[in-house]
This record gives C-alpha cells, structure tokens and sequence, in this order.
C-alpha cells in the first residue's frame, strides 16, 4: 500500500465536511491526469466521502488508510 | 413460425434492445443536476444553500442557485460580508453555553441593543474554529466550481 506514490500531497486535516471534498476537487485540477494526489483528512466522514467523490466524478482512489484517527486517501486523476 | 418473420422479430428485437441501452448510457453520463433557492439574508442562513452547491460542484454536478428577496445580500458587494444573525425570535438562541449549563437567557434579552452584534460575533467565532469557509470563500468557490448563479 505504501508503494503508492504520490504526485502531490494535500492536507485536509481539521477540515469538517464537505471541506475535503471542496478542496479535491479544486486540487486534482493542479495535477496531471494518470498523477496521483494524497489527501490527509481527520473527519471521520471522508472515508464514505471519498468513495462518492471518486464514484461521482470518475477518478480513482486507488487507496486508502488509517493511522490514528487520519484517513490518507490516494486518488489517480483519470480524466 | 415462418423462419422469415422469426429472423426479422430476432432483428427488431436486436435493434430495440441496442438502442434502449444506448439511451441508458446517455443517461448515465449526463451530469446530475441541482437548483437552489438562497432567500434569507442572515448569516446562518446563507450557509445551507451555498454548501451544497459547493459539494455539488465537486462532485461534477450542474449547480443553479437562485438568489431572491433577502438572499440578494448575498450577491451585494458592500453586504456579503456584514450578513448578521439575530437572537430574536429564534428559541434555539442562544445556545447553552458549556460552562454555564444552566443558564437560560429570555428571549427579551435577545432585543437589546448590541445583542445582534454579539450573537454575530459569537457565530463567526465558532465558524473560525470550526475552520469553516467565510460566506465570501464560499462565494468564490462556488464561482471557481461554475456554479451558476441567478437573481
């Protein structure tokens, strides 16, 4: 799972919902399509966030983890 | 059955089929699409309407809010940073304070001079710590994400 690297880190963390959402998708616009963007986050939502975030908007989250109490997310820009 | 007419219905049906998944797809990839009303001009108030369209735009939706009656403040150069809040004639103003539990402010007092500043106050503190957008921060997100925005 660690072998995932990222193109691009984006902290979120302290951000309540919907702030990690609004701040991907401004962020994933800075990258490249194919890069991949880490995204830190401590709302215990985003999880469940992600999932429809990337569901919605066709990107990829190619994976995910956490470590006490901060979600990482990382999302591959598909298009 | 005539093997003619079974081969045709095969292809009809072949067509039909083809086609009513098409349609399906097309649906599919059209964005989601969302319209609001922002009507009131308070500062709690304008929070609803512009954070879904906010989450919305995130996620690729086709956002729409229509700004109307006080709502307009929101759109005015001069008022979208001087919305307020009042402590009248809302009962769940003020909330308990976690120190003081107990203590139950009348509404009267919610009408004294200077109440609505400090409930503002009190509110924009919380935002702050909350590390919520401004209602200005917000306006300009939606602006970025292409929220259309209608009075």
């Amino acid at each position: 799972m660690d072998a995932v690297k990222a193109d691009a880190v984006l902290d979120c963390r302290g951000d309540l919902c919907p702030g990690p959402v609004i701040k991907i998708a401004r962020a994933i616009q800075t990258i490249q399509v194919g890069q991949i963007l880490e995204m830190q986050a401590t709302d215990p939502g985003s999880p469940a966030d992600m999932q429809a975030w990337t569901r919605q908007t066709g990107q990829e989250l190619v994976a995910s983890h956490e470590a006490g109490g901060v979600f990482t997310f990382y999302v591959r820009r598909n298009k | 059955m005539n093997p003619e007419l079974e081969q045709y219905i095969e292809q009809r049906v072949d067509e039909v089929v083809a086609r009513r998944f098409k349609d399906l797809a097309d649906r599919d990839s059209r964005p989601s699409r969302m319209a609001l009303v922002a009507s009131k001009g308070t500062l709690d108030m304008a929070y609803p309407p512009l954070i879904l369209a906010t989450t919305a735009g995130s996620l690729g939706w086709e956002v729409g809010v229509f700004f109307t009656f006080y709502g307009m403040d929101i759109l005015h150069r001069d008022r979208i940073g001087k919305l307020k809040v009042g402590p009248v004639g809302n009962p769940a103003m003020p909330p308990p304070l976690q120190s003081l539990p107990w203590m139950k402010v009348p509404n009267l007092v919610g009408a004294l001079p200077g109440m609505t500043a400090m409930a503002t106050t009190m509110m924009k503190t919380w935002i702050a710590r909350a590390k919520l957008p401004t209602i200005p921060e917000l306006m300009d997100i939606a602006k970025e994400l292409k929220v259309s925005l209608f009075a």
